[in-house]
Order: C-alpha cells, then sequence, then structure tokens
C-alpha cells in the first residue's frame, strides 16, 4: 500500500499496539512506548507489502507479536510462542500502575483467572480493543465463531466477578 | 447500572488507563513524519475543516448581529446590505400579521435613529 496513507494505518492501530506491549510487560509503559515505536518503524518500512484487502490490522498483530517474541528472546530466552499468548497479567498491581480504583484491578485479576482461551479473546477485545475480523484472522477461526465464544467469556467472567 | 455495562465501564476505563501518552504520541508521530516527507498527509485536515468552518460560522454570526442591532449601520456602510437582508428574513418568517406589524414598526423606528444619525 501506498506509504502515504500510512499516517491514517498510524492513527487507527498506535492505541492497540502500546495496549498490546502495555500488558504483556506488565504495565511498563517506557518498555511498551519502545516496543510500539519499533513496531511502527517496522511497519512504516514494510507497508508498502500490506494490502488491506487480504489483511486488516492483523498484519501489524503479528509484526507486533514476532517484535515481541524477539524481544523476550533477549530478555527471557527461551520463552514459547504458547507461553507468549498467554503471558500472566496477574502477578501485577494493576490497582498501582494504572492509577485507577480497586475495582479495575479486580477485572483484570477476574480475567487472569479465566480459562486460557477465553482470557485471551477478553484481553483481545476488550483490553487492547482489536475488531473481530482482526482477532479471527490472528487466531485462525471465524469471527462469528469468536463473537459467540467471547459472549460466553464475558458470562463467564461476571460470575468471576460476583464471588471475588 | 447492570453488571454488563459496569464491565463496559470498567474495560473502558481500563484502555483510557492503558493508552499511550500524548508526549509519546506526537514524538513517535514526528519521527514518522521525517521518515515519510508527506508532512501535508499529517496535519489533520478534517480538524483544520472544522476549525475553519466553526470559526467562519461564529465571525458572520458575530457580524450579522452587529449588522442588524448597531444603529451605525446606516446607507453606505459595507454591511448595510447585510441589515437589510436579515430585516428581510425577520420580515418573511413573521407567521402572524401581528407579528409582521412588531417588526415593521421596529425596523421604521431603527430607520429613523439612523436618518437621525445621518442628518447630524
Amino acid at each position: 500500500m501506498d506509504k502515504k496513507y500510512f499516517p491514517h494505518f498510524y492513527k487507527e492501530n498506535v492505541k492497540r499496539i502500546f495496549r498490546f506491549f502495555f500488558f504483556r510487560v506488565s504495565g511498563r509503559r517506557e518498555i511498551a512506548e519502545d516496543l510500539t515505536q519499533d513496531v511502527f518503524v517496522k511497519a512504516f518500512n514494510a507497508f508498502e507489502s500490506y494490502d488491506p484487502e487480504t489483511s486488516r490490522s492483523a498484519w501489524l498483530y503479528m509484526i507486533a507479536r514476532n517484535h515481541f517474541i524477539n524481544h523476550l528472546e533477549k530478555t527471557k530466552p527461551g520463552v514459547s510462542l504458547e507461553e507468549l499468548e498467554h503471558l500472566p497479567m496477574g502477578t501485577v498491581d494493576w490497582a498501582t500502575i494504572l492509577s485507577k480504583k480497586y475495582d479495575t484491578a479486580r477485572v483484570l485479576d477476574a480475567i487472569e483467572s479465566l480459562p486460557e482461551e477465553d482470557k485471551t479473546l477478553v484481553r483481545l477485545k476488550f483490553l487492547e480493543g482489536w475488531g473481530y475480523a482482526d482477532i479471527a484472522e490472528v487466531l485462525g477461526k471465524s469471527a462469528a465463531t469468536l463473537r459467540v465464544k467471547t459472549h460466553r467469556a464475558l458470562k463467564a467472567l461476571r460470575a468471576i466477578l460476583k464471588h471475588l | 447500572m447492570s453488571m454488563k455495562w459496569t464491565l463496559y465501564y470498567q474495560f473502558w476505563q481500563i484502555r483510557r488507563a492503558a493508552s499511550p501518552s500524548a508526549s509519546f504520541s506526537a514524538r513517535l508521530e514526528s519521527d514518522l513524519k521525517q521518515r515519510t516527507g508527506h508532512m501535508m498527509w499529517w496535519i489533520p485536515i478534517g480538524r483544520i475543516a472544522v476549525g475553519l468552518v466553526s470559526v467562519s460560522i461564529l465571525v458572520s454570526g458575530a457580524t450579522g448581529v452587529y449588522a442588524y442591532n448597531s444603529d451605525t449601520v446606516t446607507l453606505g456602510h459595507p454591511l448595510y446590505g447585510v441589515r437589510n437582508m436579515l430585516e428581510q428574513v425577520e420580515l418573511k418568517t413573521a407567521l402572524q400579521a401581528k407579528n409582521r406589524e412588531n417588526i415593521l414598526q421596529k425596523h421604521r423606528l431603527r430607520h429613523e435613529r439612523s436618518i437621525r444619525r445621518l442628518q447630524k
């Protein structure tokens, strides 16, 4: 795609990419910012190979994921792709990091106690802000199936929150 | 508020708190700007257009109010045409005959004041 369209693409995705890293680096803003910057520079350099007809924001998500794997290999050698997908968020004091009320941290703790697939869906959809079409492309499932699964995951999350 | 909406609100709060800072976004944008060389594409054209339209609406509104109310807007004044047009619109949009009479009376008094001012 022509690079002149990159600003629009950047604006549409910068928050999602930042959050993608933010939740995976335990809320350390500086690291998330550095990684976000690297991803957008990479995306800019490869933007001519980007085709919005075949891939929406998932193209960028894959760049971010690969970049994060490289980052982890440097900082924590030996981490697997599966581990990356399910990196724990629960060991972090989110209430302090997000400067938010107890309730918000409680939601993040509750997400952490969901089954792996539900946790990933809730995180991608509601915390990072990806659309179903993007998640479908990343996870290799249909958007309709993911919609139903996300609905169930939310139901499970509400049930957990009732008992917390 | 139902639990569902409370949860959505909490998601929104988390997303907001986990957003990149404005200074970081500006820094990154500026870095990418240098790489693109397409400076114009980074100017938020939509925002500029909205700003310009808002300013022109405000300016023309204020001009109209001044032209309509000021006694100094007399024959030969650049806003005299605007004043005449607004008076015509006011007259044509008056639905009842009584209202039209009141408006005509108001216009007449204003024109008399203007004539007195011109005669000074």
